[in-house]
């Protein structure tokens, strides 16, 4: 039989027990909720970041499309390889030149680099030239002209003009 | 429910100081008592109590009857709850807690008196009213004669006794004050509610004692306390597993927004390189250069390599030109390299190099 004594002890060892066991529990808890706490304050500071570029998508696309057209239209202006060789660009531009009433003196072939440049010496009214280059600028192709010289003859009206003119080609993205 | 008034000389009322005990050992104790106290076979005795504090020392009122007699005031009572004159001046006792005090309860058939003096046991007496109440007074001064006189009386009465009290009843105790007169219609409705008189049927004793009861309520409080703990815990943990869906799609659209915008740089640098590539075109330098000069000047000779031009012309005052060069944007830096008058004309003979910006 167990005596008052003992049942008191017995009771307040039982309490003990459940009070530590409480306060593990209470304690794994609370710990776990603090861990809680702190992933949700930091989603909840990522989120609106992540909102924020992800509404940027739209804008986004709009303007790679629109860099896309461009890069095109700007490509467009590039022969490609083998559409061209320096012979029928030659041929182009003396035909330019004789449509533009211009008299060529002198024309040679000049290999700069790797690039390959048809050199004209030419005399003709400024008025005749000035077409010339008017049709080099809207020919659709970019034709470079790295040198240009131009000599007036007094007040004739008359020029002497030498320059080197070549077109530009467009090596494929990404080689 | 309107209690039931027994007679008061149907019973014995003992006092017993008591040690420091529990409930349960109290009742225990008066059993072993009233062996002594009450001359009556045990089985044909029925006992009933109330305990009294009366500053650090406690007494138990013990009225004890007949069984029999007890059964009779049962039927008679049908249920009322029974009580005798001590319940009446019970509710009082507490605001005379540290005086000397006497009770008088004039019931019609019976008066009682009870004395309480500091911590000592309190005594009782009762006796059979006569037909006067100027006689029962006369006993109850005799009474009190052996009181101390500063003892202070407090009387409870019926309505019959209203008038003779109020032309008798002074004072009881020579030289002391007049008693406070509490009329019993007072003293039952001051009678707890929840008193269920004497000689009460016993209540199912319950499964268990207050203490356990009060330790249960504890541990269910703290389990109660854990378990709303681990609510809100369950709930900031499903609240973060939504949170993360949440950031997980946006993240994924975040990451298509990063490509995205990977890809626009990208295109960006190869278009920024391609309209670097861009030749100049010597169409518009020739004619971005008439629109400065003219009509003030005429160009004489036209140099042009990669993007820098060198230009000779004649024409008036060239220093106001360079402003121009200047506001426009496809010019890059330009220099007005030499002037030289001309003999016999107005004109100068001007040297202007510069770069063009491109497009």
């Amino acid at each position: 039989m167990v005596s008052r004594r003992e049942r008191f002890l017995l009771n307040i060892l039982s309490w003990i027990v459940a009070v530590v066991a409480l306060s593990f529990l209470s304690a794994a808890t609370l710990e776990k909720r603090a861990g809680l706490r702190g992933k949700i304050n930091q989603l909840e500071r990522q989120i609106p970041q992540f909102s924020a570029h992800a509404a940027g998508e739209a804008q986004l696309r709009a303007r790679r499309q629109r860099l896309q057209a461009e890069l095109e239209a700007e490509g467009n202006h590039y022969y490609q390889a083998g559409q061209i060789d320096p012979y029928r660009f030659g041929i182009l531009i003396r035909d330019l030149l004789v449509g533009s009433r211009l008299q060529i003196k002198r024309y040679q072939t000049l290999e700069v680099g790797k690039q390959i440049l048809l050199e004209f010496s030419l005399e003709g009214s400024a008025l005749d030239l000035m077409k010339f280059l008017e049709a080099v600028s809207k020919s659709g192709k970019h034709w470079s002209m790295p040198f240009l010289s131009i000599n007036a003859r007094g007040d004739t009206g008359v020029v002497d003009a030498v320059f080197r003119i070549g077109y530009e080609t467009l090596e494929p993205l990404g080689s | 429910m309107k209690p039931f008034m027994m007679d008061r000389l149907d019973f014995d009322l003992k006092v017993v100081e008591l040690p420091k005990l529990g409930e349960r050992e109290v009742e225990g104790l008066l059993k072993y008592r009233i062996a002594g106290l009450y001359p009556g076979h045990p089985e044909q005795t029925a006992f009933d109590y109330r305990i009294l504090q009366r500053g650090k020392t406690q007494f138990a009122f013990l009225f004890i009857t007949r069984r029999s007699a007890l059964e009779s005031y049962r039927a008679l009572a049908g249920g009322r709850p029974l009580f005798l004159p001590y319940l009446l001046i019970q509710p009082y006792l507490k605001e005379f807690e540290r005086e000397n005090i006497a009770f008088l309860v004039l019931s019609p058939l019976y008066l009682e008196i009870f004395v309480f003096h500091g911590s000592e046991p309190p005594a009782a007496f009762v006796a059979k009213r006569s037909k006067r109440l100027a006689t029962d007074l006369a006993t109850v001064r005799r009474l009190a004669a052996r009181e101390n006189p500063a003892t202070r009386w407090v009387v409870v009465f019926g309505s019959g006794d209203a008038e003779g009290l109020a032309a008798q009843g002074e004072s009881l105790a020579a030289g002391g004050s007049p008693p406070r007169q509490i009329r019993m219609e007072e003293a039952l409705g001051r009678l707890s509610p929840r008193d269920r008189g004497l000689f009460a049927p016993a209540r199912r004793a319950p499964l268990l004692s207050r203490g356990w009861r009060r330790q249960i309520l504890a541990i269910a409080l703290l389990f109660l306390a854990l378990l709303a703990l681990k609510k809100l815990t369950d709930r900031e943990e499903a609240y973060l597993r939504s949170l993360m869906r949440q950031a997980g799609l946006l993240q994924s659209q975040s990451a298509t927004a990063i490509a995205l915008q990977a890809e626009v740089e990208t295109l960006s640098q190869q278009k920024a390189v391609l309209l670097k590539k861009r030749p100049v075109d010597p169409y518009r330098l020739l004619s971005e250069l008439h629109d400065i000069l003219s009509p003030a000047a005429r160009i004489q000779s036209f140099i042009l390599e990669r993007s820098f031009f060198q230009l000779e012309a004649v024409g008036f005052n060239p220093l106001p030109l360079m402003d121009s060069f200047r506001e426009r944007d496809y010019f890059g830096e330009a220099r007005l390299l030499q002037t030289v008058p001309l003999r016999g004309s107005a004109q100068e003979l001007f040297k202007i190099t510069g770069s063009v910006r491109g497009e």
